[in-house]
């Protein structure tokens, strides 16, 4: 029998920590302004204070993200110009190219595959059995990642969020989080290498033998589409060498 | 075999407890402390990059030159080009792990905000492999490594401690429910992770600009 994986709370900060900023989060949705209670809600219902801050975080989120896009590009038009200067400097912003690339701080194209990940059709689930059979979870998405790059994937990314060196797969609940940033299903797994070894690979019956085993008797969905062209974005985030010092 | 049936049990109960897109009170709160936190590192990161830019405005070439080479080293330890040390935890790991638990306490450490991570002396980098053998011997980027399973995490050592042995965590999952499988925390004031020995270089990508 596979051993199958049990979904963890996957939460970085301590459980004092997230209750304290939660209880500050609310305390300050309380003073402030009150928003139109939806219909069908009660008002001061805590279930929308909790949707309004998520999405106010996230909505804080995007422009954080935009603002780093942004200061990133000033940035290397700034060097690029600068290494118009002198060969010295022309020499540093090319391997300072190099070195980006390889980080995923440049949006990439090439040929490659996407993965699709989706819960199954299924609604009428039988009392016998367990639900999350039928839904992908963060440990799918991770499994699909993990094989990518055993199979030669130069690039890859999960709706949108590039995999980088601090990336992590996890989730919140039932929430899908890759770089702290929400996903909802179907999660697409894009990778850029060569189509065929890719596809190959991910057919593999060695690998994801826990996501085979939910897509055949549970209707979970796993597609595979070779792809001859597609760009992924580059990772928008912070990453911190803060207490790495170099020989 | 009582222990399997158990754990069995204990896991269905955790399964059929879990409700999913559901704005709970406890999805709710975890979800929001998440976002809060990854906000901050957002802000930290814009407040860097501006001073970046505040460093390259009215700059001379030396300084500008002082500026780039920085940004080289900051992007060079990160991609794992060069070794780096500082402090961190150290996680043992002992038992029959097999390499689905090595992946997941990988991600663990990334998550828990690890800086930069080796195993048993080798550096792992986003698109690092870990693989088994037909044997049974685990490869890490093409090379066999063998218990127990050692790794350095650099980072703050307090947070990166609190985050791992968090409840509900991996870690408290692999104590409690996997039998013979032995893991330990430890703060480190000094800690390695030597240069990644990556040849591979893009053959399919090419960057945008």
């Amino acid at each position: 029998m596979a051993v199958m994986r049990q979904p963890l709370v996957r939460s970085n900060l301590t459980l004092t920590l997230m209750a304290v900023v939660v209880g500050l989060v609310l305390a300050w949705q309380l003073q402030g302004p009150r928003a139109t209670p939806p219909v069908g809600y009660t008002p001061g219902d805590p279930r929308d204070r909790t949707v309004n801050t998520i999405e106010q975080l996230e909505t804080e989120q995007s422009a954080l993200k935009a603002e780093i896009a942004r200061l990133r590009a000033d940035l290397s038009a700034f060097q690029s110009k600068a290494a118009e200067e002198t060969d010295r400097l022309r020499r540093l912003n090319d391997e300072l190219d190099a070195q980006r690339a390889a980080a995923g701080l440049l949006a990439v194209r090439g040929p490659g595959v996407a993965v699709t990940l989706d819960d199954s059709n299924i609604r009428n689930i039988p009392a016998s059995s367990d639900p999350n059979s039928f839904l992908v979870h963060e440990f799918d998405v991770r499994d699909v990642v993990n094989v990518l790059w055993l199979a030669g994937a130069e690039a890859i990314a999960v709706n949108d969020e590039r995999i980088v060196g601090n990336t992590s797969v996890y989730c919140v609940g039932s929430t899908v989080m890759v770089n702290t940033t929400r996903l909802s299903p179907p999660y697409v797994i894009r990778a850029i290498g060569e189509p065929g070894a890719l596809a190959e690979t991910l057919r593999n019956p060695s690998y994801l033998s826990s996501l085979r085993q939910r897509v055949e008797r549970y209707g979970v969905k796993f597609q595979v589409a070779p792809t001859a062209k597609m760009t992924l974005p580059a990772y928008i985030g912070g990453f911190s060498v803060r207490h790495c010092s170099i020989q | 075999m009582l222990g399997v049936l158990t754990m069995a049990q204990f896991t269905t109960q955790q399964h059929m407890n879990q409700k999913r897109a559901s704005a709970s009170g406890v999805d709710g709160g975890l979800l929001i402390s998440n976002l809060v936190e990854g906000n901050a590192r957002l802000r930290q990161e814009v407040t860097d990059l501006d001073a970046q830019m505040a460093s390259y405005r009215s700059a001379t070439n030396q300084s500008k030159l002082q500026a780039m080479q920085d940004e080289l080293e900051k992007l060079k330890a990160f991609n794992g080009a060069v070794e780096v040390y500082g402090p961190g935890v150290q996680v043992t790991l002992d038992g029959p792990a097999a390499v689905l638990d090595l992946q997941d306490l990988l991600n663990e450490l990334r998550n828990a905000g690890a800086e930069a991570l080796a195993l048993n002396g080798q550096r792992l980098i986003a698109s690092s492999i870990i693989e088994p053998m037909a044997d049974g011997t685990i490869i890490i980027d093409g090379v066999a490594v063998y218990r127990p399973y050692i790794f350095a995490a650099i980072g703050d050592p307090a947070t990166l401690e609190t985050a791992l042995l968090r409840p509900g965590g991996l870690l408290t999952v692999f104590s409690n429910s996997r039998q013979g499988l032995m893991v330990h925390v430890q703060q480190r004031d000094r800690l390695t992770a030597p240069v990644h020995s990556s040849k591979r270089a893009f053959q399919y990508t090419v960057p945008v600009k």
